[in-house]
Protein backbone atom coordinates (compact mmCIF):
# COMPACT_ATOMS: atom_id res chain seq x y z
CA UNK A 1 0.00 0.00 0.00
CA UNK A 2 1.03 3.57 -0.40
CA UNK A 3 -0.43 6.69 -0.73
CA UNK A 4 1.06 10.07 -2.36
CA UNK A 5 0.09 13.58 -0.59
CA UNK A 6 0.65 16.11 -3.18
CA UNK A 7 1.34 19.78 -1.80
CA UNK A 8 1.58 22.54 -3.68
CA UNK A 9 3.92 25.20 -1.56
CA UNK A 10 4.03 27.89 -4.10
CA UNK A 11 6.51 29.62 -5.95
CA UNK A 12 6.41 26.24 -8.50
CA UNK A 13 7.34 23.94 -5.10
CA UNK A 14 5.51 20.84 -4.66
CA UNK A 15 6.30 18.44 -1.65
CA UNK A 16 5.08 14.76 -2.69
CA UNK A 17 5.11 12.73 0.57
CA UNK A 18 5.13 8.99 0.66
CA UNK A 19 3.02 7.03 3.10
CA UNK A 20 3.59 3.04 2.92
CA UNK A 21 5.83 0.88 0.75
CA UNK A 22 7.34 1.56 -1.98
CA UNK A 23 8.01 -1.27 -4.51
CA UNK A 24 6.53 -3.34 -7.41
CA UNK A 25 3.32 -2.81 -6.95
CA UNK A 26 3.18 0.81 -5.59
CA UNK A 27 6.06 2.34 -8.25
CA UNK A 28 4.25 3.35 -10.95
CA UNK A 29 1.93 5.77 -8.53
CA UNK A 30 5.08 7.37 -7.83
CA UNK A 31 6.06 7.91 -11.88
CA UNK A 32 2.20 8.72 -12.70
CA UNK A 33 2.71 11.37 -9.77
CA UNK A 34 5.70 12.99 -10.67
CA UNK A 35 4.88 12.77 -14.75
CA UNK A 36 1.80 14.33 -13.80
CA UNK A 37 3.49 17.70 -12.13
CA UNK A 38 5.14 18.47 -15.19
CA UNK A 39 2.62 20.59 -17.28
CA UNK A 40 2.72 22.89 -14.03
CA UNK A 41 6.28 23.54 -14.51
CA UNK A 42 7.46 22.67 -11.04
CA UNK A 43 10.78 24.61 -9.86
CA UNK A 44 11.64 22.26 -7.13
CA UNK A 45 10.13 18.74 -6.10
CA UNK A 46 10.29 17.21 -1.85
CA UNK A 47 9.82 13.74 -2.49
CA UNK A 48 9.27 13.08 1.54
CA UNK A 49 10.14 9.56 2.38
CA UNK A 50 9.42 10.71 6.53
CA UNK A 51 6.83 7.61 6.05
CA UNK A 52 8.12 5.63 4.26
CA UNK A 53 8.00 2.31 5.73
CA UNK A 54 9.95 0.18 3.09
CA UNK A 55 11.86 0.78 -0.31
CA UNK A 56 12.90 -2.02 -2.70
CA UNK A 57 15.05 -1.92 -6.17
CA UNK A 58 12.01 -1.48 -7.89
CA UNK A 59 10.61 1.18 -5.83
CA UNK A 60 14.58 2.44 -6.06
CA UNK A 61 13.75 2.93 -9.76
CA UNK A 62 11.05 5.04 -9.39
CA UNK A 63 13.24 7.55 -7.63
CA UNK A 64 15.87 7.21 -9.95
CA UNK A 65 13.16 8.15 -12.82
CA UNK A 66 12.00 10.90 -10.53
CA UNK A 67 15.36 12.38 -10.99
CA UNK A 68 16.12 11.71 -14.33
CA UNK A 69 12.63 13.43 -15.27
CA UNK A 70 13.63 16.05 -12.66
CA UNK A 71 17.31 16.75 -14.94
CA UNK A 72 15.35 16.54 -17.67
CA UNK A 73 12.18 19.27 -17.17
CA UNK A 74 15.28 21.68 -15.31
CA UNK A 75 13.98 21.46 -11.96
CA UNK A 76 15.35 20.16 -8.25
CA UNK A 77 14.19 17.19 -6.93
CA UNK A 78 15.00 16.26 -3.23
CA UNK A 79 14.48 12.95 -1.50
CA UNK A 80 13.84 13.79 2.30
CA UNK A 81 13.91 12.21 5.43
CA UNK A 82 14.30 8.55 4.18
CA UNK A 83 14.41 6.05 7.46
CA UNK A 84 16.71 3.60 8.09
CA UNK A 85 15.16 0.59 5.81
CA UNK A 86 15.68 2.98 2.72
CA UNK A 87 18.75 4.67 3.84
CA UNK A 88 20.01 0.77 3.81
CA UNK A 89 18.98 0.63 -0.02
CA UNK A 90 20.42 3.73 -1.46
CA UNK A 91 23.86 2.49 0.57
CA UNK A 92 23.79 -0.95 -0.65
CA UNK A 93 22.95 0.07 -3.90
CA UNK A 94 25.33 2.91 -4.53
CA UNK A 95 22.18 4.80 -5.47
CA UNK A 96 23.08 7.88 -3.01
CA UNK A 97 25.54 8.99 -5.53
CA UNK A 98 22.68 9.69 -7.61
CA UNK A 99 19.87 11.50 -5.61
CA UNK A 100 19.66 14.18 -3.64
CA UNK A 101 19.16 13.13 -0.34
CA UNK A 102 18.44 15.52 2.22
CA UNK A 103 18.20 14.16 6.31
CA UNK A 104 20.19 11.53 5.82
CA UNK A 105 22.05 10.50 8.96
CA UNK A 106 24.92 10.32 7.76
CA UNK A 107 24.50 14.35 7.34
CA UNK A 108 22.25 15.72 9.42
CA UNK A 109 22.59 18.91 8.67
CA UNK A 110 22.48 21.84 10.57
CA UNK A 111 19.53 21.75 12.36
CA UNK A 112 20.54 18.61 14.19
CA UNK A 113 23.86 19.75 14.82
CA UNK A 114 22.33 23.01 16.48
CA UNK A 115 20.00 20.23 18.84
CA UNK A 116 23.34 18.36 19.95
CA UNK A 117 25.50 20.89 20.75
CA UNK B 1 21.95 -28.47 21.56
CA UNK B 2 21.35 -25.29 19.28
CA UNK B 3 21.00 -21.82 20.53
CA UNK B 4 16.81 -21.38 20.15
CA UNK B 5 15.80 -17.76 20.99
CA UNK B 6 12.47 -18.64 20.26
CA UNK B 7 9.76 -18.89 22.79
CA UNK B 8 8.67 -22.37 24.11
CA UNK B 9 5.45 -23.63 21.95
CA UNK B 10 6.68 -21.54 18.98
CA UNK B 11 6.45 -23.16 15.40
CA UNK B 12 9.98 -23.36 14.05
CA UNK B 13 8.91 -23.32 10.39
CA UNK B 14 6.09 -22.41 8.26
CA UNK B 15 5.62 -22.10 4.37
CA UNK B 16 3.34 -20.22 2.29
CA UNK B 17 1.59 -20.88 -0.63
CA UNK B 18 0.26 -18.05 -2.93
CA UNK B 19 -1.19 -17.71 -6.60
CA UNK B 20 1.71 -15.95 -8.32
CA UNK B 21 0.74 -12.43 -8.33
CA UNK B 22 1.86 -8.54 -7.56
CA UNK B 23 -0.14 -8.11 -4.67
CA UNK B 24 0.61 -11.25 -2.47
CA UNK B 25 4.43 -9.60 -2.16
CA UNK B 26 3.56 -6.96 0.82
CA UNK B 27 1.28 -9.15 2.85
CA UNK B 28 3.93 -12.27 2.44
CA UNK B 29 7.00 -9.51 3.34
CA UNK B 30 4.82 -8.36 6.42
CA UNK B 31 3.77 -11.91 7.78
CA UNK B 32 7.40 -13.70 6.82
CA UNK B 33 8.72 -10.29 9.45
CA UNK B 34 6.47 -10.88 12.24
CA UNK B 35 7.00 -14.92 11.80
CA UNK B 36 11.16 -13.90 11.98
CA UNK B 37 10.70 -11.11 14.92
CA UNK B 38 9.05 -13.68 16.83
CA UNK B 39 12.08 -16.08 16.83
CA UNK B 40 14.16 -13.36 18.58
CA UNK B 41 17.02 -14.59 16.03
CA UNK B 42 17.40 -11.40 13.85
CA UNK B 43 17.70 -7.60 15.31
CA UNK B 44 14.98 -5.63 13.82
CA UNK B 45 17.38 -4.28 11.03
CA UNK B 46 18.58 -7.98 9.86
CA UNK B 47 14.81 -8.31 9.66
CA UNK B 48 14.20 -5.75 7.22
CA UNK B 49 16.76 -7.04 5.54
CA UNK B 50 15.42 -10.29 5.32
CA UNK B 51 12.03 -8.79 3.69
CA UNK B 52 13.77 -6.86 1.34
CA UNK B 53 15.42 -9.91 0.48
CA UNK B 54 12.20 -11.61 0.06
CA UNK B 55 10.73 -8.58 -2.00
CA UNK B 56 13.63 -9.07 -4.45
CA UNK B 57 13.08 -12.68 -5.01
CA UNK B 58 9.40 -12.74 -5.05
CA UNK B 59 9.80 -9.71 -7.63
CA UNK B 60 12.08 -11.63 -9.60
CA UNK B 61 9.98 -14.51 -9.79
CA UNK B 62 6.76 -12.71 -10.76
CA UNK B 63 9.32 -10.55 -13.63
CA UNK B 64 11.02 -13.13 -15.26
CA UNK B 65 9.82 -16.80 -13.90
CA UNK B 66 6.06 -15.32 -14.33
CA UNK B 67 6.38 -12.82 -17.09
CA UNK B 68 3.39 -13.15 -19.52
CA UNK B 69 1.46 -13.54 -16.55
CA UNK B 70 1.07 -17.57 -16.63
CA UNK B 71 -0.69 -19.28 -13.70
CA UNK B 72 1.71 -20.10 -11.03
CA UNK B 73 2.23 -20.35 -7.47
CA UNK B 74 4.81 -18.83 -4.75
CA UNK B 75 6.17 -20.66 -1.91
CA UNK B 76 8.10 -19.33 0.34
CA UNK B 77 9.11 -21.38 3.20
CA UNK B 78 10.99 -19.81 6.56
CA UNK B 79 13.17 -22.14 9.28
CA UNK B 80 13.74 -20.12 12.60
CA UNK B 81 15.69 -22.61 14.78
CA UNK B 82 19.79 -21.83 15.25
CA UNK B 83 19.64 -19.86 11.90
CA UNK B 84 16.94 -17.81 9.67
CA UNK B 85 16.64 -20.47 6.84
CA UNK B 86 14.21 -18.42 3.76
CA UNK B 87 13.65 -20.33 0.58
CA UNK B 88 11.32 -18.60 -2.13
CA UNK B 89 10.05 -21.24 -4.84
CA UNK B 90 8.58 -20.36 -8.12
CA UNK B 91 7.25 -22.85 -11.38
CA UNK B 92 8.03 -20.04 -13.70
CA UNK B 93 10.55 -20.11 -16.79
CA UNK B 94 13.56 -18.73 -14.83
CA UNK B 95 15.52 -15.70 -14.34
CA UNK B 96 16.81 -15.22 -18.29
CA UNK B 97 16.95 -10.88 -18.66
CA UNK B 98 14.92 -9.09 -20.51
CA UNK B 99 15.09 -5.39 -21.37
CA UNK B 100 11.66 -4.36 -20.19
CA UNK B 101 12.64 -5.22 -16.61
CA UNK B 102 10.73 -2.86 -14.26
CA UNK B 103 13.49 -3.53 -11.65
CA UNK B 104 17.36 -2.22 -11.82
CA UNK B 105 18.43 -5.93 -12.83
CA UNK B 106 20.09 -5.76 -9.27
CA UNK B 107 17.65 -8.16 -7.53
CA UNK B 108 19.74 -11.40 -6.72
CA UNK B 109 23.43 -9.04 -6.28
CA UNK B 110 21.25 -7.34 -3.72
CA UNK B 111 20.09 -10.53 -2.10
CA UNK B 112 23.35 -11.40 -1.89
CA UNK B 113 24.53 -8.57 0.41
CA UNK B 114 21.35 -9.02 2.32
CA UNK B 115 21.83 -12.45 4.14
CA UNK B 116 25.13 -14.72 4.96
CA UNK B 117 24.65 -17.10 1.83
CA UNK B 118 22.84 -17.13 -1.02
CA UNK B 119 21.81 -20.27 -3.10
CA UNK B 120 19.60 -20.04 -6.33
CA UNK B 121 18.88 -23.16 -8.07
CA UNK B 122 16.45 -24.09 -11.07
CA UNK B 123 14.05 -26.42 -10.43
CA UNK B 124 12.65 -29.03 -12.76
CA UNK B 125 10.59 -29.48 -14.31
CA UNK B 126 10.67 -25.30 -14.36
CA UNK B 127 11.09 -22.50 -11.86
CA UNK B 128 13.84 -21.35 -9.45
CA UNK B 129 14.73 -21.45 -5.97
CA UNK B 130 16.22 -19.09 -3.64
CA UNK B 131 17.96 -19.75 -0.43
CA UNK B 132 18.78 -17.01 1.75
CA UNK B 133 20.24 -17.66 5.20
CA UNK B 134 20.83 -15.62 8.29
CA UNK B 135 22.85 -16.02 11.31
CA UNK B 136 21.32 -14.88 14.43
CA UNK B 137 22.03 -11.31 15.27
CA UNK B 138 25.38 -10.35 18.04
Amino acid sequence: MLQLNVTDEGSGSFRVGLLGELDYVTAPLLEEQIAALEPRRPRAVVVDLGSLTFLDSSGLRALLAAQRAAGKGGYDLVVQDPLPQARRVFSLTGAKKFLNIQGDETDPGPAAERAAT
Amino acid sequence: MGRTARSSGAEPRRVWRRPARAEQVSDLRRQVGEFVTASGLLSPSRVDDLKLALSEALTNALVHGYRGGGEGELVVSVSAEDRVEMTIEDAGVGMTPHPDSPGLRMGLALIAMLGDSLDVRPLHPSGTAIRVVSDPSG
